[in-house]
C-alpha cells in the first residue's frame, strides 16, 4: 500500500457528514458504511440513490446528509450520475461554475439494483468510463419490500422468496453473483471490496480511489439486523465474522490487478458466521444440514486456496 | 384493518380510523407519519407509553396509555409487541373474545414456525394485555366515557421544517426508539473512541478528553457501541424517558 494518511483508528476523520435520526433501522449496516464512506470521501459530494431501503435515510421533508442527494429508480442512477456528471463538466466549461465547487458524483445502491435491476446501465456507465464512484450497500436481498431474495443472496439462505421448504430444504439455492468479478471484467482503475468492520482498510481504499479518474467501485457488505435475523448491537460483530470466515475477501482491483488487502491467517469455520443468523436457522434445526454447511465451507476454501500470499 | 357484518368492499388506505394504536409515543409528533390525522370525535387512541404525552389534535379522542413494551420484556424477554398490540386492539373493539384471540396468536405464531415455548410466551403477553384494557364502544359519538378525554387545539403548520436545511433529520427524536440506553461508565473508558467510529448514527461524539458523549435524542439503542467496545465500559439501562 502506498503512503496513507489513515495508520489507525484514531487517523478516522472527525467531521460528520451524516447527521442522526434517520428512519433506518437501529444498528443498520449499510448506514455506518455510508457514514465512514463519506468521512473518507470528505465533502462536496452529490449521492444518486436508485431505489432501495437506504432511500428511506432521506424520506421527504427529511436528510440526514451534509450534502446533496439525488433519488432515482432502481435501474438507472448509474445514469442519473452521468447526467450530473455532464451537467458539472458543462457548467464548469462555460464558466457558470467555479471549479472548487466541483463535486464528486456517488452512486449509491442496494444489492438488488447493482446485481439485477441496474446491472446494464451501472455496465453501460464503467463501459463509457464516467468518472464517478459507485457504492453498493450489500445485504445481500431486497430488504425494502420485505427481504426477498436478489442475485447476492448467498446459498443457503432463507429469504422471503427462498423459504426453506420440504422441495428446498436449504433455503436459496442459487449462488451470489459475482460482482466483483463482473465489475473488474470491464477494467475500470479502481474495485475494491469494504467492510464497516474494517474502517481503516476502507478508508485507505477511498483514499486510493480518489486519486483516479472515471469508475470507482465499492462493494459493502452490510449486516442487516432486520433481514438476517441477527441483533441490532450485533452487526459489526457479524461483518467482523464474514471477513474472520473468509466468507468476504476484502480486496482490490487497480485496472484489473487484483490484491488481497487483509488474508485472515486462520480462517474461522464458516458455521461461526451462519449459525448466529435466522436466515440460515434452518441449516441447523430440527436437523443440521452438514451439506449445505459443508459445500459453503468448500466454496470458500477453494477461494483462498486461489490466492496467493 | 376493517370489521363489519356486511362484506367490506372498500379497498386501500383508512383516511378516518375508530381506533388507532401507536407502538411509540415519539410517532404522535412526527409530522412523516401523523397518526392522528382523520381520527373523528370520540374516537379510541392507544399509546404504548408509561407516562401521558400532551397532545395537540383538534379532536376529543379517548386516550389510553399503557407500558406494553415493559409487559413484553417479562414475558418474551425482548420488545416484540406485535401479540401485545393486537391483543388490546381485540380487547378495545369489544368484538372480539379471549379464546379467539388467544387460538390466532398460536395459529399465526405457528405458521412463522415459532417454537411452542416461545408461542406460550406471546399467549401470555397477549392474555395479560386483553385483561389490562377497557372496550370502548363506539356507540353514537354522545357516549360518555369514564376515562379521561383530552382536550386537543389545532398546531397549525407549526411542524413543517425547512426543506432546504442539509441534515435536518435530527429534528426527529428517534432515541424515543430505545428499549434499553447505552451508559458510558467513565471509570472503565479509555477514551479509544472505538464507540464514536462504531456508531451507525453518528450518536456518539468525542469531548476534548476524547471521551464519548452520546446523543440521547437521536440514539436509537442498537447497542453497537456496547458490543464494540473493548473493555466493556459501556453499560444498558431500560430506558426510562421517553417511556
Amino acid at each position: 500500500m502506498s503512503i496513507t494518511k489513515y495508520r489507525t483508528l484514531k487517523d478516522v476523520p472527525k467531521e460528520e457528514f451524516l447527521v442522526a435520526g434517520t428512519p433506518l433501522c437501529a444498528g443498520c449496516g449499510a448506514l455506518l458504511v455510508i457514514r465512514l464512506f463519506h468521512k473518507a470521501l470528505g465533502g462536496n459530494v452529490v449521492w444518486v440513490n436508485a431505489a432501495g431501503c437506504v432511500t428511506l435515510m432521506a424520506t421527504f421533508p427529511y436528510t440526514p446528509l451534509r450534502s446533496s442527494w439525488f433519488y432515482t429508480a432502481m435501474p438507472s442512477a448509474p445514469a442519473g450520475a452521468q447526467g450530473i456528471r455532464d451537467a458539472l463538466d458543462i457548467l464548469i466549461k462555460k464558466g457558470k461554475l467555479d471549479p472548487a465547487e466541483n463535486l464528486k458524483v456517488v452512486v449509491i445502491t442496494g444489492d438488488g439494483a447493482a446485481s439485477d435491476i441496474g446491472l446494464q446501465s451501472a455496465s453501460g456507465a464503467i463501459h463509457r468510463g464516467l468518472d464517478f464512484f459507485y457504492l453498493c450497500v450489500d445485504n445481500e436481498a431486497y430488504g425494502n419490500t420485505g427481504f426477498q431474495a436478489s442475485s447476492l443472496s448467498p446459498i443457503g439462505s432463507g429469504t422471503a422468496t427462498t423459504k426453506p421448504t420440504h422441495l428446498y430444504p436449504a433455503g436459496n439455492v442459487l449462488p451470489k453473483k459475482d460482482l466483483f468479478e463482473i465489475w473488474r471484467s470491464h477494467r475500470p482503475p479502481y474495485v475494491a471490496t469494504i467492510s464497516p468492520s474494517h474502517v481503516v482498510d476502507m478508508l485507505r481504499k477511498v483514499e486510493k480511489a480518489l486519486s483516479f479518474k472515471g469508475p470507482k467501485l465499492f462493494l459493502a457488505l452490510c449486516p442487516c439486523p432486520t433481514g438476517w435475523g441477527i441483533e441490532p448491537s450485533e452487526s459489526v460483530q457479524l461483518a467482523r465474522l464474514a471477513v474472520e470466515t473468509g466468507i468476504w475477501p476484502l480486496k482490490e482491483a487497480v485496472y484489473g490487478e487484483v490484491t488481497h488487502t487483509h488474508i485472515p491467517s486462520k480462517r474461522r469455520p464458516v458455521e461461526d458466521y451462519l449459525k448466529v443468523q435466522r436466515r440460515f436457522a434452518h441449516l441447523f434445526k430440527p436437523i443440521k444440514n452438514e451439506a449445505v454447511i459443508a459445500e459453503i465451507q468448500k466454496q470458500v476454501d477453494e477461494y483462498w486456496s486461489k490466492v496467493e500470499r | 384493518m376493517r370489521l363489519s357484518d356486511a362484506p367490506i368492499l372498500e379497498r386501500g388506505h383508512i383516511f378516518n380510523p375508530s381506533y388507532v394504536l401507536v407502538t411509540a409515543p415519539s410517532l404522535l409528533f412526527d409530522p412523516t407519519v401523523k397518526p392522528l390525522e382523520g381520527m373523528a370525535d370520540g374516537s379510541v387512541l392507544f399509546v404504548n407509553s408509561s407516562k401521558e404525552v400532551q397532545i395537540v389534535q383538534p379532536k376529543k379522542v379517548h386516550t389510553i396509555y399503557r407500558d406494553i413494551t415493559e409487559l413484553a420484556l417479562k414475558h418474551i424477554g425482548r420488545d416484540i409487541l406485535s401479540a401485545a398490540m393486537g391483543a388490546v386492539a381485540c380487547k378495545l373493539s369489544g368484538l372480539i373474545s379471549l379464546q379467539s384471540l388467544v387460538d390466532s396468536v398460536e395459529e399465526e405464531l405457528a405458521e412463522l414456525g415459532l417454537a411452542a415455548d416461545l408461542i406460550e410466551k406471546n399467549v401470555q403477553l397477549a392474555k395479560e394485555c386483553y385483561s389490562s384494557v377497557e372496550s370502548i364502544s363506539l356507540r353514537g359519538l354522545d357516549y360518555k366515557p369514564s376515562h379521561k378525554v383530552v382536550e386537543v387545539q389545532y398546531m397549525g403548520e407549526r411542524g413543517i421544517p425547512d426543506l432546504l436545511s442539509m441534515g435536518n433529520t435530527i429534528l426527529r427524536k428517534t432515541g424515543s426508539w430505545r428499549v434499553f440506553t447505552p451508559i458510558v461508565d467513565k471509570n472503565l473508558c479509555t477514551a479509544c473512541g472505538i464507540c464514536y467510529i462504531y456508531c451507525p448514527e453518528a450518536c456518539i461524539s468525542l469531548d476534548e478528553q476524547g471521551y464519548p458523549v452520546i446523543n440521547y435524542n437521536n440514539c436509537k439503542g442498537c447497542l453497537v457501541c456496547t458490543v464494540e467496545c473493548p473493555r466493556r465500559a459501556i453499560k444498558t439501562e431500560r430506558e426510562t424517558i421517553w417511556s
